[in-house]
């Protein structure tokens, strides 16, 4: 009996030990990162939103996710699964539909994201962004309205610097710079040269809300891993492309879809460009 | 994995985009006040035009220079651009406006030739439908297209008056 109290006793702090140490180790991966800083985003944005509000549309957004994630890995592999990155696919989904959305449907566009990363996919991984793709998918068949509250669109600058300093961690950890970099710098190159001949046409682009949703897309949605390039070369064209659609988007009249019609051409170049890497040269020159 | 971009050339990149973007900023300063004293000073106005907004807000209006404020919610149709309630057709009628920002569906629903209900049935523009959810209201009020224009969202309202504006016209006003 004695013995037995003694292995329980000893047991427990080396479980405590463990969970720790399992938590330490995550929140030093790239995933457990963005997790950190999403949670500073989140608490920052949500006590100003009220958390009444964002609260129940956050929580929404996440267990549409994460139950379409182990539903399908269960279904697929037959066992389960943390879905740490269904977790990060709902947090942005929440952070970019207005709180005002219906629960039903920020739950279905969370799971929408989710089963969109498992639907469309090659060997190397999935093609596009699942948020963005969930997103964009969402305006024609439920008309959302987007305002990404989760990026500060609706407060001021300081959060804007919160944005930026937790993006950078972020990016810096992925070695993703040249693609922000590239992005960012055609996308104002591109907005402040329009202003020269029309400055009414692009004024809001230099102001909130947009602005902090491009920086929010640039450093969190296009820097995705498995999207994303890994060669920095690959990393400049893909970015610049990224920015060229969002801008002509925007200057056409895509209305809210602008930027995330940008960050899916982006992700659907480079699929074709690592398709055509992994071609055989023999195919390459009959398909020539 | 490539080699990490030393920081310095980061943070040399980052100050000629930050110097890029407050260009613009500071360029278009003059454009954005603009749009801004004419958003705040021109109630949403209904124009004859279904078509796509260029993207330039309605020119000021001398009539009502003091803002949206000035333009209260009248008991019947209007005596500027609403015509004759009567002159409705009875039925369900549609319209989608556009704006720079996307475009606002709505439903307009016409008894005894009144307009007897207005809703928006798509909203893709920038802000969430929840900013110009009190214009339907605004609508059936008035019998009118004419709407306040709603700060934060000028976009979406702007679009939401077109939207209406092309219903009605299809019921015969």
């Amino acid at each position: 009996m004695n013995a037995s109290k003694s292995l329980t006793r000893d047991r427990a702090p080396v479980r405590q030990a463990d969970v720790f140490e399992r938590a330490r180790r995550f929140v030093r991966t790239p995933k457990g990162t963005l997790l950190v800083v999403f949670a500073a985003l989140l608490g920052v944005a949500g006590s100003t939103s009220g958390w009444s509000l964002v609260g129940p549309h956050v929580l929404a957004a996440v267990i549409g996710a994460c139950l379409a994630e182990v539903a399908i890995v269960g279904v697929v592999t037959r066992r389960l699964a943390w879905p740490s990155s269904a977790l990060l696919s709902g947090l942005i989904v929440a952070f970019i539909l207005g709180p005002e959305t219906s629960p039903w449907v920020t739950l279905f566009v969370g799971g929408l994201a989710t089963a969109s990363k498992h639907l469309l996919r090659t060997s190397r991984g999935h093609v596009f962004n699942p948020a963005a793709l969930a997103l964009l998918v969402s305006i024609p068949l439920f008309a959302t309205g987007q305002s990404w509250w989760g990026a500060g669109g609706d407060l001021g600058w300081p959060f804007l610097a919160l944005v930026v300093a937790g993006g950078a961690v972020m990016v810096e950890r992925i070695n993703k710079f040249p693609l922000v970099l590239a992005f960012t710098a055609t996308y104002f190159g591109l907005f402040t040269m329009v202003s020269l001949a029309d400055p009414s046409a692009v004024a809001e682009m230099f102001r909130a809300p947009f602005v902090q949703a491009a920086v929010f897309l640039a450093l969190f949605m296009l820097t995705d891993p498995p999207t994303s390039p890994g060669r920095y070369l690959d990393q400049v064209w893909v970015g610049t492309l990224a920015a060229v659609t969002a801008c002509v988007g925007q200057l056409v009249g895509a209305g809210q879809a602008y930027l995330l019609i940008g960050v899916l051409v982006g992700n659907a170049a480079l699929a074709v460009r690592r398709a055509w890497r992994t071609t055989p040269a023999r195919a390459r020159e009959f398909a020539r | 994995m490539a080699k990490k971009m030393p920081r310095r050339l980061v943070a040399l990149s980052a100050s000629a985009i930050a110097a890029i973007y407050l260009a613009g900023f500071a360029y278009t300063g003059g454009a954005d006040a603009g749009l801004a004293s004419t958003a705040s000073s021109v109630p949403t106005t209904v124009t004859a035009s279904t078509g796509p907004s260029t993207g330039v807000l309605p020119a000021p209006s001398a009539t009502n220079p003091a803002g949206p404020t000035a333009t209260t919610a009248p008991a019947g149709p209007t005596a500027t651009t609403a015509p004759a309630a009567a002159a409705y057709r009875d039925g369900t009628y549609t319209g989608t406006g556009t704006s720079r920002r996307g475009n606002v569906s709505v439903s307009i629903t016409v008894q005894r030739g009144r307009i007897a209900n207005v809703t928006i049935s798509g909203v893709t523009t920038q802000y969430p439908v929840a900013r110009i959810a009190g214009l339907p209201a605004q609508v059936v009020a008035r019998q009118s297209g004419q709407v306040d224009n709603v700060s934060g969202a000028t976009y979406s309202a702007q679009a939401f008056s077109l939207a209406v504006q092309a219903a009605l016209s299809k019921a015969g006003a």
